[in-house]
């Protein structure tokens, strides 16, 4: 197979896991991984490298209009970053000394957890009366549009959150993912806020995240333009696609399929580290 | 009187909506929190937020159209010379020097490697959340929102970290 063969073919994957992972909200790196290793037969490094460079794309181009309609928590996604910029300068740092197996081994994890986490049923607007006096000085708590208008909402244990957000950028670090997922985790499940704001505030930090690990990532020799080019022009019009025939669609269906995808990804990932192919 | 309080210092651009609204939502208590839960208030974000909000939509907008352009410029020049080669990625051999640092990437454009113009994108692209933050820092010190300006300065010190001097 030629460059340009195969740029076209990863082109089409990346497209395709740019139109998923948007109509599913997990987020197209999580595939872009597993797509490059298992089935192109490319190099982890190199293909954590160019995932690295979608997640940073789509996350751009997606939060400018979340911004726009108001979803985004900006002072709350500005003070989460923090711990998630630190945790994926170390885990960027830790990537470069451990090795390709163990990489695997974690990546297929996550991949199953992600999976787990698609199936969670999510909270519209969680039960939340308890004011929380961090989140009070930080002028955390915040409003965002509902059909009737502008829903007022507060912000809870803030450390707690706070300390997930740090694993979820080491995550991001080591592995080229956004790890929006766990973002989610942290504000839907610890923090308590309502689902349409912790997604959208997860994907307006995952690029500053990314970022971060980029540096790593470029200085290590990560980052191919050959490979990264057609990842990172196949995912964006992808996820924006994606993310027009989100309104009104049914994606409970595509959300098992797709976690299927994932589960199966991750044991050939398992199979092939143990085997040593 | 509170109308004209009001209308200091809050932005609002239909005005007949400002009658309505009561509280800021940093005074917000429990109560006011669970009252909104059956009746939702009209309320209003402040001028200076929706100027931040608006300014980095755009800021992300254009910055990955940019981005996107370079990088498939650089990418067609690259198929058109290299497009019949044989690929490599099935073993790590790293990058060559000058493709992994900004100053090589930079220098490497300027001698005409085209897979240096993708990267340059790829550069472009990596630096447009570095730039978000630095917007947000100027706009909280210009708030005096001093505990803002320090969140934003240690978030851009892990970016330069990571950036500039780690590599």
């Amino acid at each position: 197979m030629n460059i340009l063969e195969f740029s076209l073919l990863v082109w089409v994957g990346s497209f395709t896991a740019g139109l998923i992972g948007a109509l599913t909200g997990l987020g197209g790196g999580v595939v872009i991984v597993p797509l490059l290793t298992s089935v192109f037969g490319v190099d982890i490094r190199y293909a954590v490298g160019a995932s690295l460079v979608s997640v940073i794309a789509t996350s751009l181009g997606a939060a400018s209009t979340y911004i726009k309609k108001g979803y985004t928590n900006l002072r709350l996604g500005m003070f989460l970053e923090v711990a998630t910029t630190f945790g994926a300068i170390l885990g960027a740092l830790i990537a470069t000394f451990v090795s390709v197996k163990a990489l695997t081994i974690v990546l297929a994890i996550i991949l199953l957890y992600s999976a787990y986490l698609s199936q969670q049923p999510k909270l519209e607007n969680p039960e939340n009366d308890l004011s929380n006096p961090v989140a009070e000085y930080l002028q955390l708590n915040g409003t965002y549009p509902t059909p009737d208008g502008l829903m007022s909402y507060q912000v809870n244990s803030v450390t707690g959150g706070f300390s997930v957000m740090f694993v979820a950028g080491i995550i991001s670090g080591l592995l080229g993912i956004g790890s929006g997922a766990f973002k989610v985790l942290a504000m839907d499940q610890v923090m308590r806020i309502p689902f349409k704001v912790s997604t959208t505030t997860s994907n307006f930090m995952i690029s500053v995240t990314a970022a971060a690990s980029a540096g790593v990532y470029l200085a290590r020799g990560y980052i191919d333009p050959g490979l990264s080019m057609p990842v990172m022009l196949g995912v964006l019009p992808g996820a924006f696609l994606g993310a027009r025939v989100l309104v009104g669609a049914k994606t409970q269906v595509l959300r098992i399929v797709f976690s299927f995808v994932l589960v199966a990804m991750a044991l050939k990932m398992v199979y092939n580290s143990l085997v040593g192919v | 009187m509170d109308n004209l309080d009001l209308n200091t210092s809050w932005f609002s651009s239909t005005s007949e909506e400002i009658g309505t609204l009561q509280l800021q939502p940093e005074e917000q208590d429990s109560d006011i929190a669970a009252l909104q839960k059956q009746q939702t208030i009209k309320i209003e974000k402040p001028e200076s937020e929706q100027k931040l909000e608006a300014l980095l939509s755009n800021l992300l907008k254009y910055g990955v159209l940019l981005a996107s352009a370079v990088v498939l410029f650089g990418g067609i020049i690259y198929l058109v010379n290299y497009g019949s080669e044989t690929i490599t990625y099935r073993f790590f051999y790293g990058e060559p020097e000058r493709l992994c640092s900004p100053v090589g990437i930079i220098k490497a454009v300027l001698d005409g490697y085209s897979d240096a113009v993708i990267q340059l994108g790829l550069l472009i692209l990596v630096s447009i959340p570095v730039i978000r933050v630095v917007i947000s820092l100027f706009t909280f010190l210009k708030l005096r929102d001093f505990t803002y300006f320090f969140i934003s300065l240690l978030v851009l010190g892990a970016l330069t970290y990571s950036l500039i001097i780690a590599p």
